[in-house]
């Protein structure tokens, strides 16, 4: 089997390597990315793209633009752990027939953060797929806006797409708002989307604690276990040890 | 050996009181049959024990081995050795039973316990509850059958080896093979060093772990001590004796309505072009 060529993007090259274009499968990965850019990423043969990785940084404007050719196949698999006023802005183009994205985002926003984050998928083909699912954990008054618009315009017919969030309140100081939006101009479709905001399972807590557990290891396994929908697509013990400690630096 | 008092204990609930005036003692070597009606206190009593914060303590004192533990966290009370297993334990997505596991025992531990020993550990454990070992490599208790989740909470208690284990309800949802496997399980803790509070509606599993000790609870009193004849009474005759013998009235255990909820779809649309062109 061939492995997959891997394109690593880390804050000394991002600014060189801000327009890519992909033409046989790849991994990109974004490593501890930290400043603000714009990025495009063109995918343009029948090819699968595995995007992941961990974004940092404070009070920073990350836009990813995703251009999807023929019908290439675009996984992302991304975790957010910027601070503070941070916006984070992905748009995805589904741009020929059977072209199909599976984008996994998990989203940290702690002690006063104000984050954006908004991932769109515009369908500008027919038969083109989507499927977006964006999981968010605030805790210490932070504030996160998920936003998320799947785009199907009239005549773009037979398409599947979802827009899913799921955020979690560690406490009663933090907030959360989910905006999945379904934009669709026609009837032949499949579509669906759905949001739920909720306050960390006080049953869970609980159990976790009635082993042991300080209150902070419960909460830390409870936000991994959250987040784990993204991280399991990993598959890369560097990436997954830096999500850990990362958590136990901001939990 | 851990030795647990139990003085005058007066549980809440939602502002109503469970638990009235509950007074116990229990040694080390002694295994406690705890029966009782539904809804009359007994999983209060264990909640209260493990501190909950669900259920308020408004009067009366826990004793571990001379320590006051009232007002104890319930992660500290776990580490100084009281377990329970849960009548309905709860599902956490997305946390591995194994690290979860494991992150128990090295709470309790100074020096963690290296991977091999944990497996090890594991292993055993797995073995004694004929429990398929990649239980343990699933997410903690999702998607487990009712028995699997039962046998899960024993597994933990093997592996923590606590002084003080409270089993809710272990047996129910086990098949006969089950209940063997985690009353073998509690077999092999009693050995003089470890003590059990155990709660069952039948005589069963109390056959198989012989309790040396059994209690009663209606009303949110103990009403009833005694040995283990008590649960062969109970399963023969149910609770009417009490009212008839020693003229107690047992309440009527008030269900609590289901919170008003409203379910709702919004904007979901599926049309397939075999359904449009109908």
């Amino acid at each position: 089997m061939k492995n997959n060529n891997t394109i690593v993007l880390n804050n000394d090259n991002l600014s060189t390597l801000n327009h890519i274009s992909v033409a046989s499968n790849s991994d990109i990965i974004f490593h501890n990315i930290s400043k603000s850019e714009e990025i495009i990423i063109d995918v343009i043969n029948d090819i699968n793209v595995f995007i992941k990785g961990i974004i940092l940084g404070d009070d920073i404007n990350l836009k990813i633009m995703i251009n999807c050719k023929n019908k290439s196949q675009i996984t992302g698999n991304l975790i957010d752990f910027s601070k503070n006023n941070s916006n984070i802005y992905i748009d995805v183009n589904l741009n020929d027939s059977y072209s199909n994205a599976t984008f996994n985002s998990a989203i940290l926003s702690s002690i006063n953060d104000k984050k954006t984050f908004t991932i769109n998928v515009n369908h500008n083909a027919i038969s083109t797929d989507a499927k977006v699912s964006t999981y968010g954990v605030c805790k210490d008054n932070g504030n996160l806006l998920i936003l998320g618009t799947s785009d199907i315009k009239e005549n773009i017919i037979k398409c599947n797409t979802s827009q899913n969030v799921k955020i979690m309140l560690i406490d009663k100081n933090s907030v959360g708002i989910a905006k999945p939006i379904l934009k669709i101009a026609n009837d032949d479709v499949k579509a669906s989307h759905g949001a739920s905001i909720g306050q960390l399972n006080e049953d869970h807590l609980f159990y976790l604690l009635s082993r042991g557990l300080s209150v902070l290891e419960a909460k830390k396994l409870i936000v991994l276990g959250y987040f784990n929908n993204v991280i399991k697509n990993f598959k890369d013990d560097e990436l997954l040890n830096d999500v850990s400690n990362l958590l136990d630096s901001r939990l | 050996m851990k030795e647990l008092l139990i003085e005058n204990l007066h549980v809440e609930v939602e502002n109503k009181e469970i638990l009235k005036g509950i007074d116990l003692t229990l040694k080390p070597g002694q295994t406690l049959a705890i029966l009782g009606p539904n809804g009359h206190g007994k999983s209060t009593l264990f909640n209260a024990l493990m501190g909950n914060p669900k259920y308020k303590i408004t009067q009366g004192k826990i004793i571990l081995d001379g320590e006051d533990i009232t007002n104890l966290s319930v992660d500290e009370r776990s580490k100084k050795g009281l377990f329970l297993a849960m009548q309905n334990p709860c599902e956490v997505p997305g946390v591995i039973n194994a690290e979860f596991l494991r992150s128990a025992l090295n709470a309790r531990k100074e020096k963690p316990v290296s991977l091999y020993q944990f497996y090890k550990l594991l292993d055993n454990a797995t073995k004694k509850l004929n429990m398929p070992f990649d239980l343990a490599n699933r997410n903690l208790n999702e998607g487990f059958s009712g028995g699997e989740k039962k046998r899960n909470e024993i597994l933990q208690m093997l592996i923590l080896n606590p002084d003080i284990c409270m089993l809710d309800e272990i047996d129910s949802g086990l098949d006969v093979d089950a209940i063997n496997d985690v009353s073998n399980a509690i077999k092999s803790l009693q050995d003089g060093n470890h003590c059990f509070m155990v709660i069952s509606h039948y005589a069963r599993l109390f056959n198989l772990i012989n309790p040396t000790d059994a209690i009663i609870i209606v009303n949110g009193k103990i009403v009833l001590k005694g040995d283990s004849s008590l649960i062969n009474r109970v399963d023969k005759e149910g609770y009417e004796f009490i009212k008839s013998e020693y003229g107690i009235e047992i309440e009527k255990s008030t269900e609590k309505s289901m919170n008003q909820v409203s379910i709702g779809v919004c904007a979901t649309k599926e049309m397939s072009k075999n359904i449009h062109e109908k």
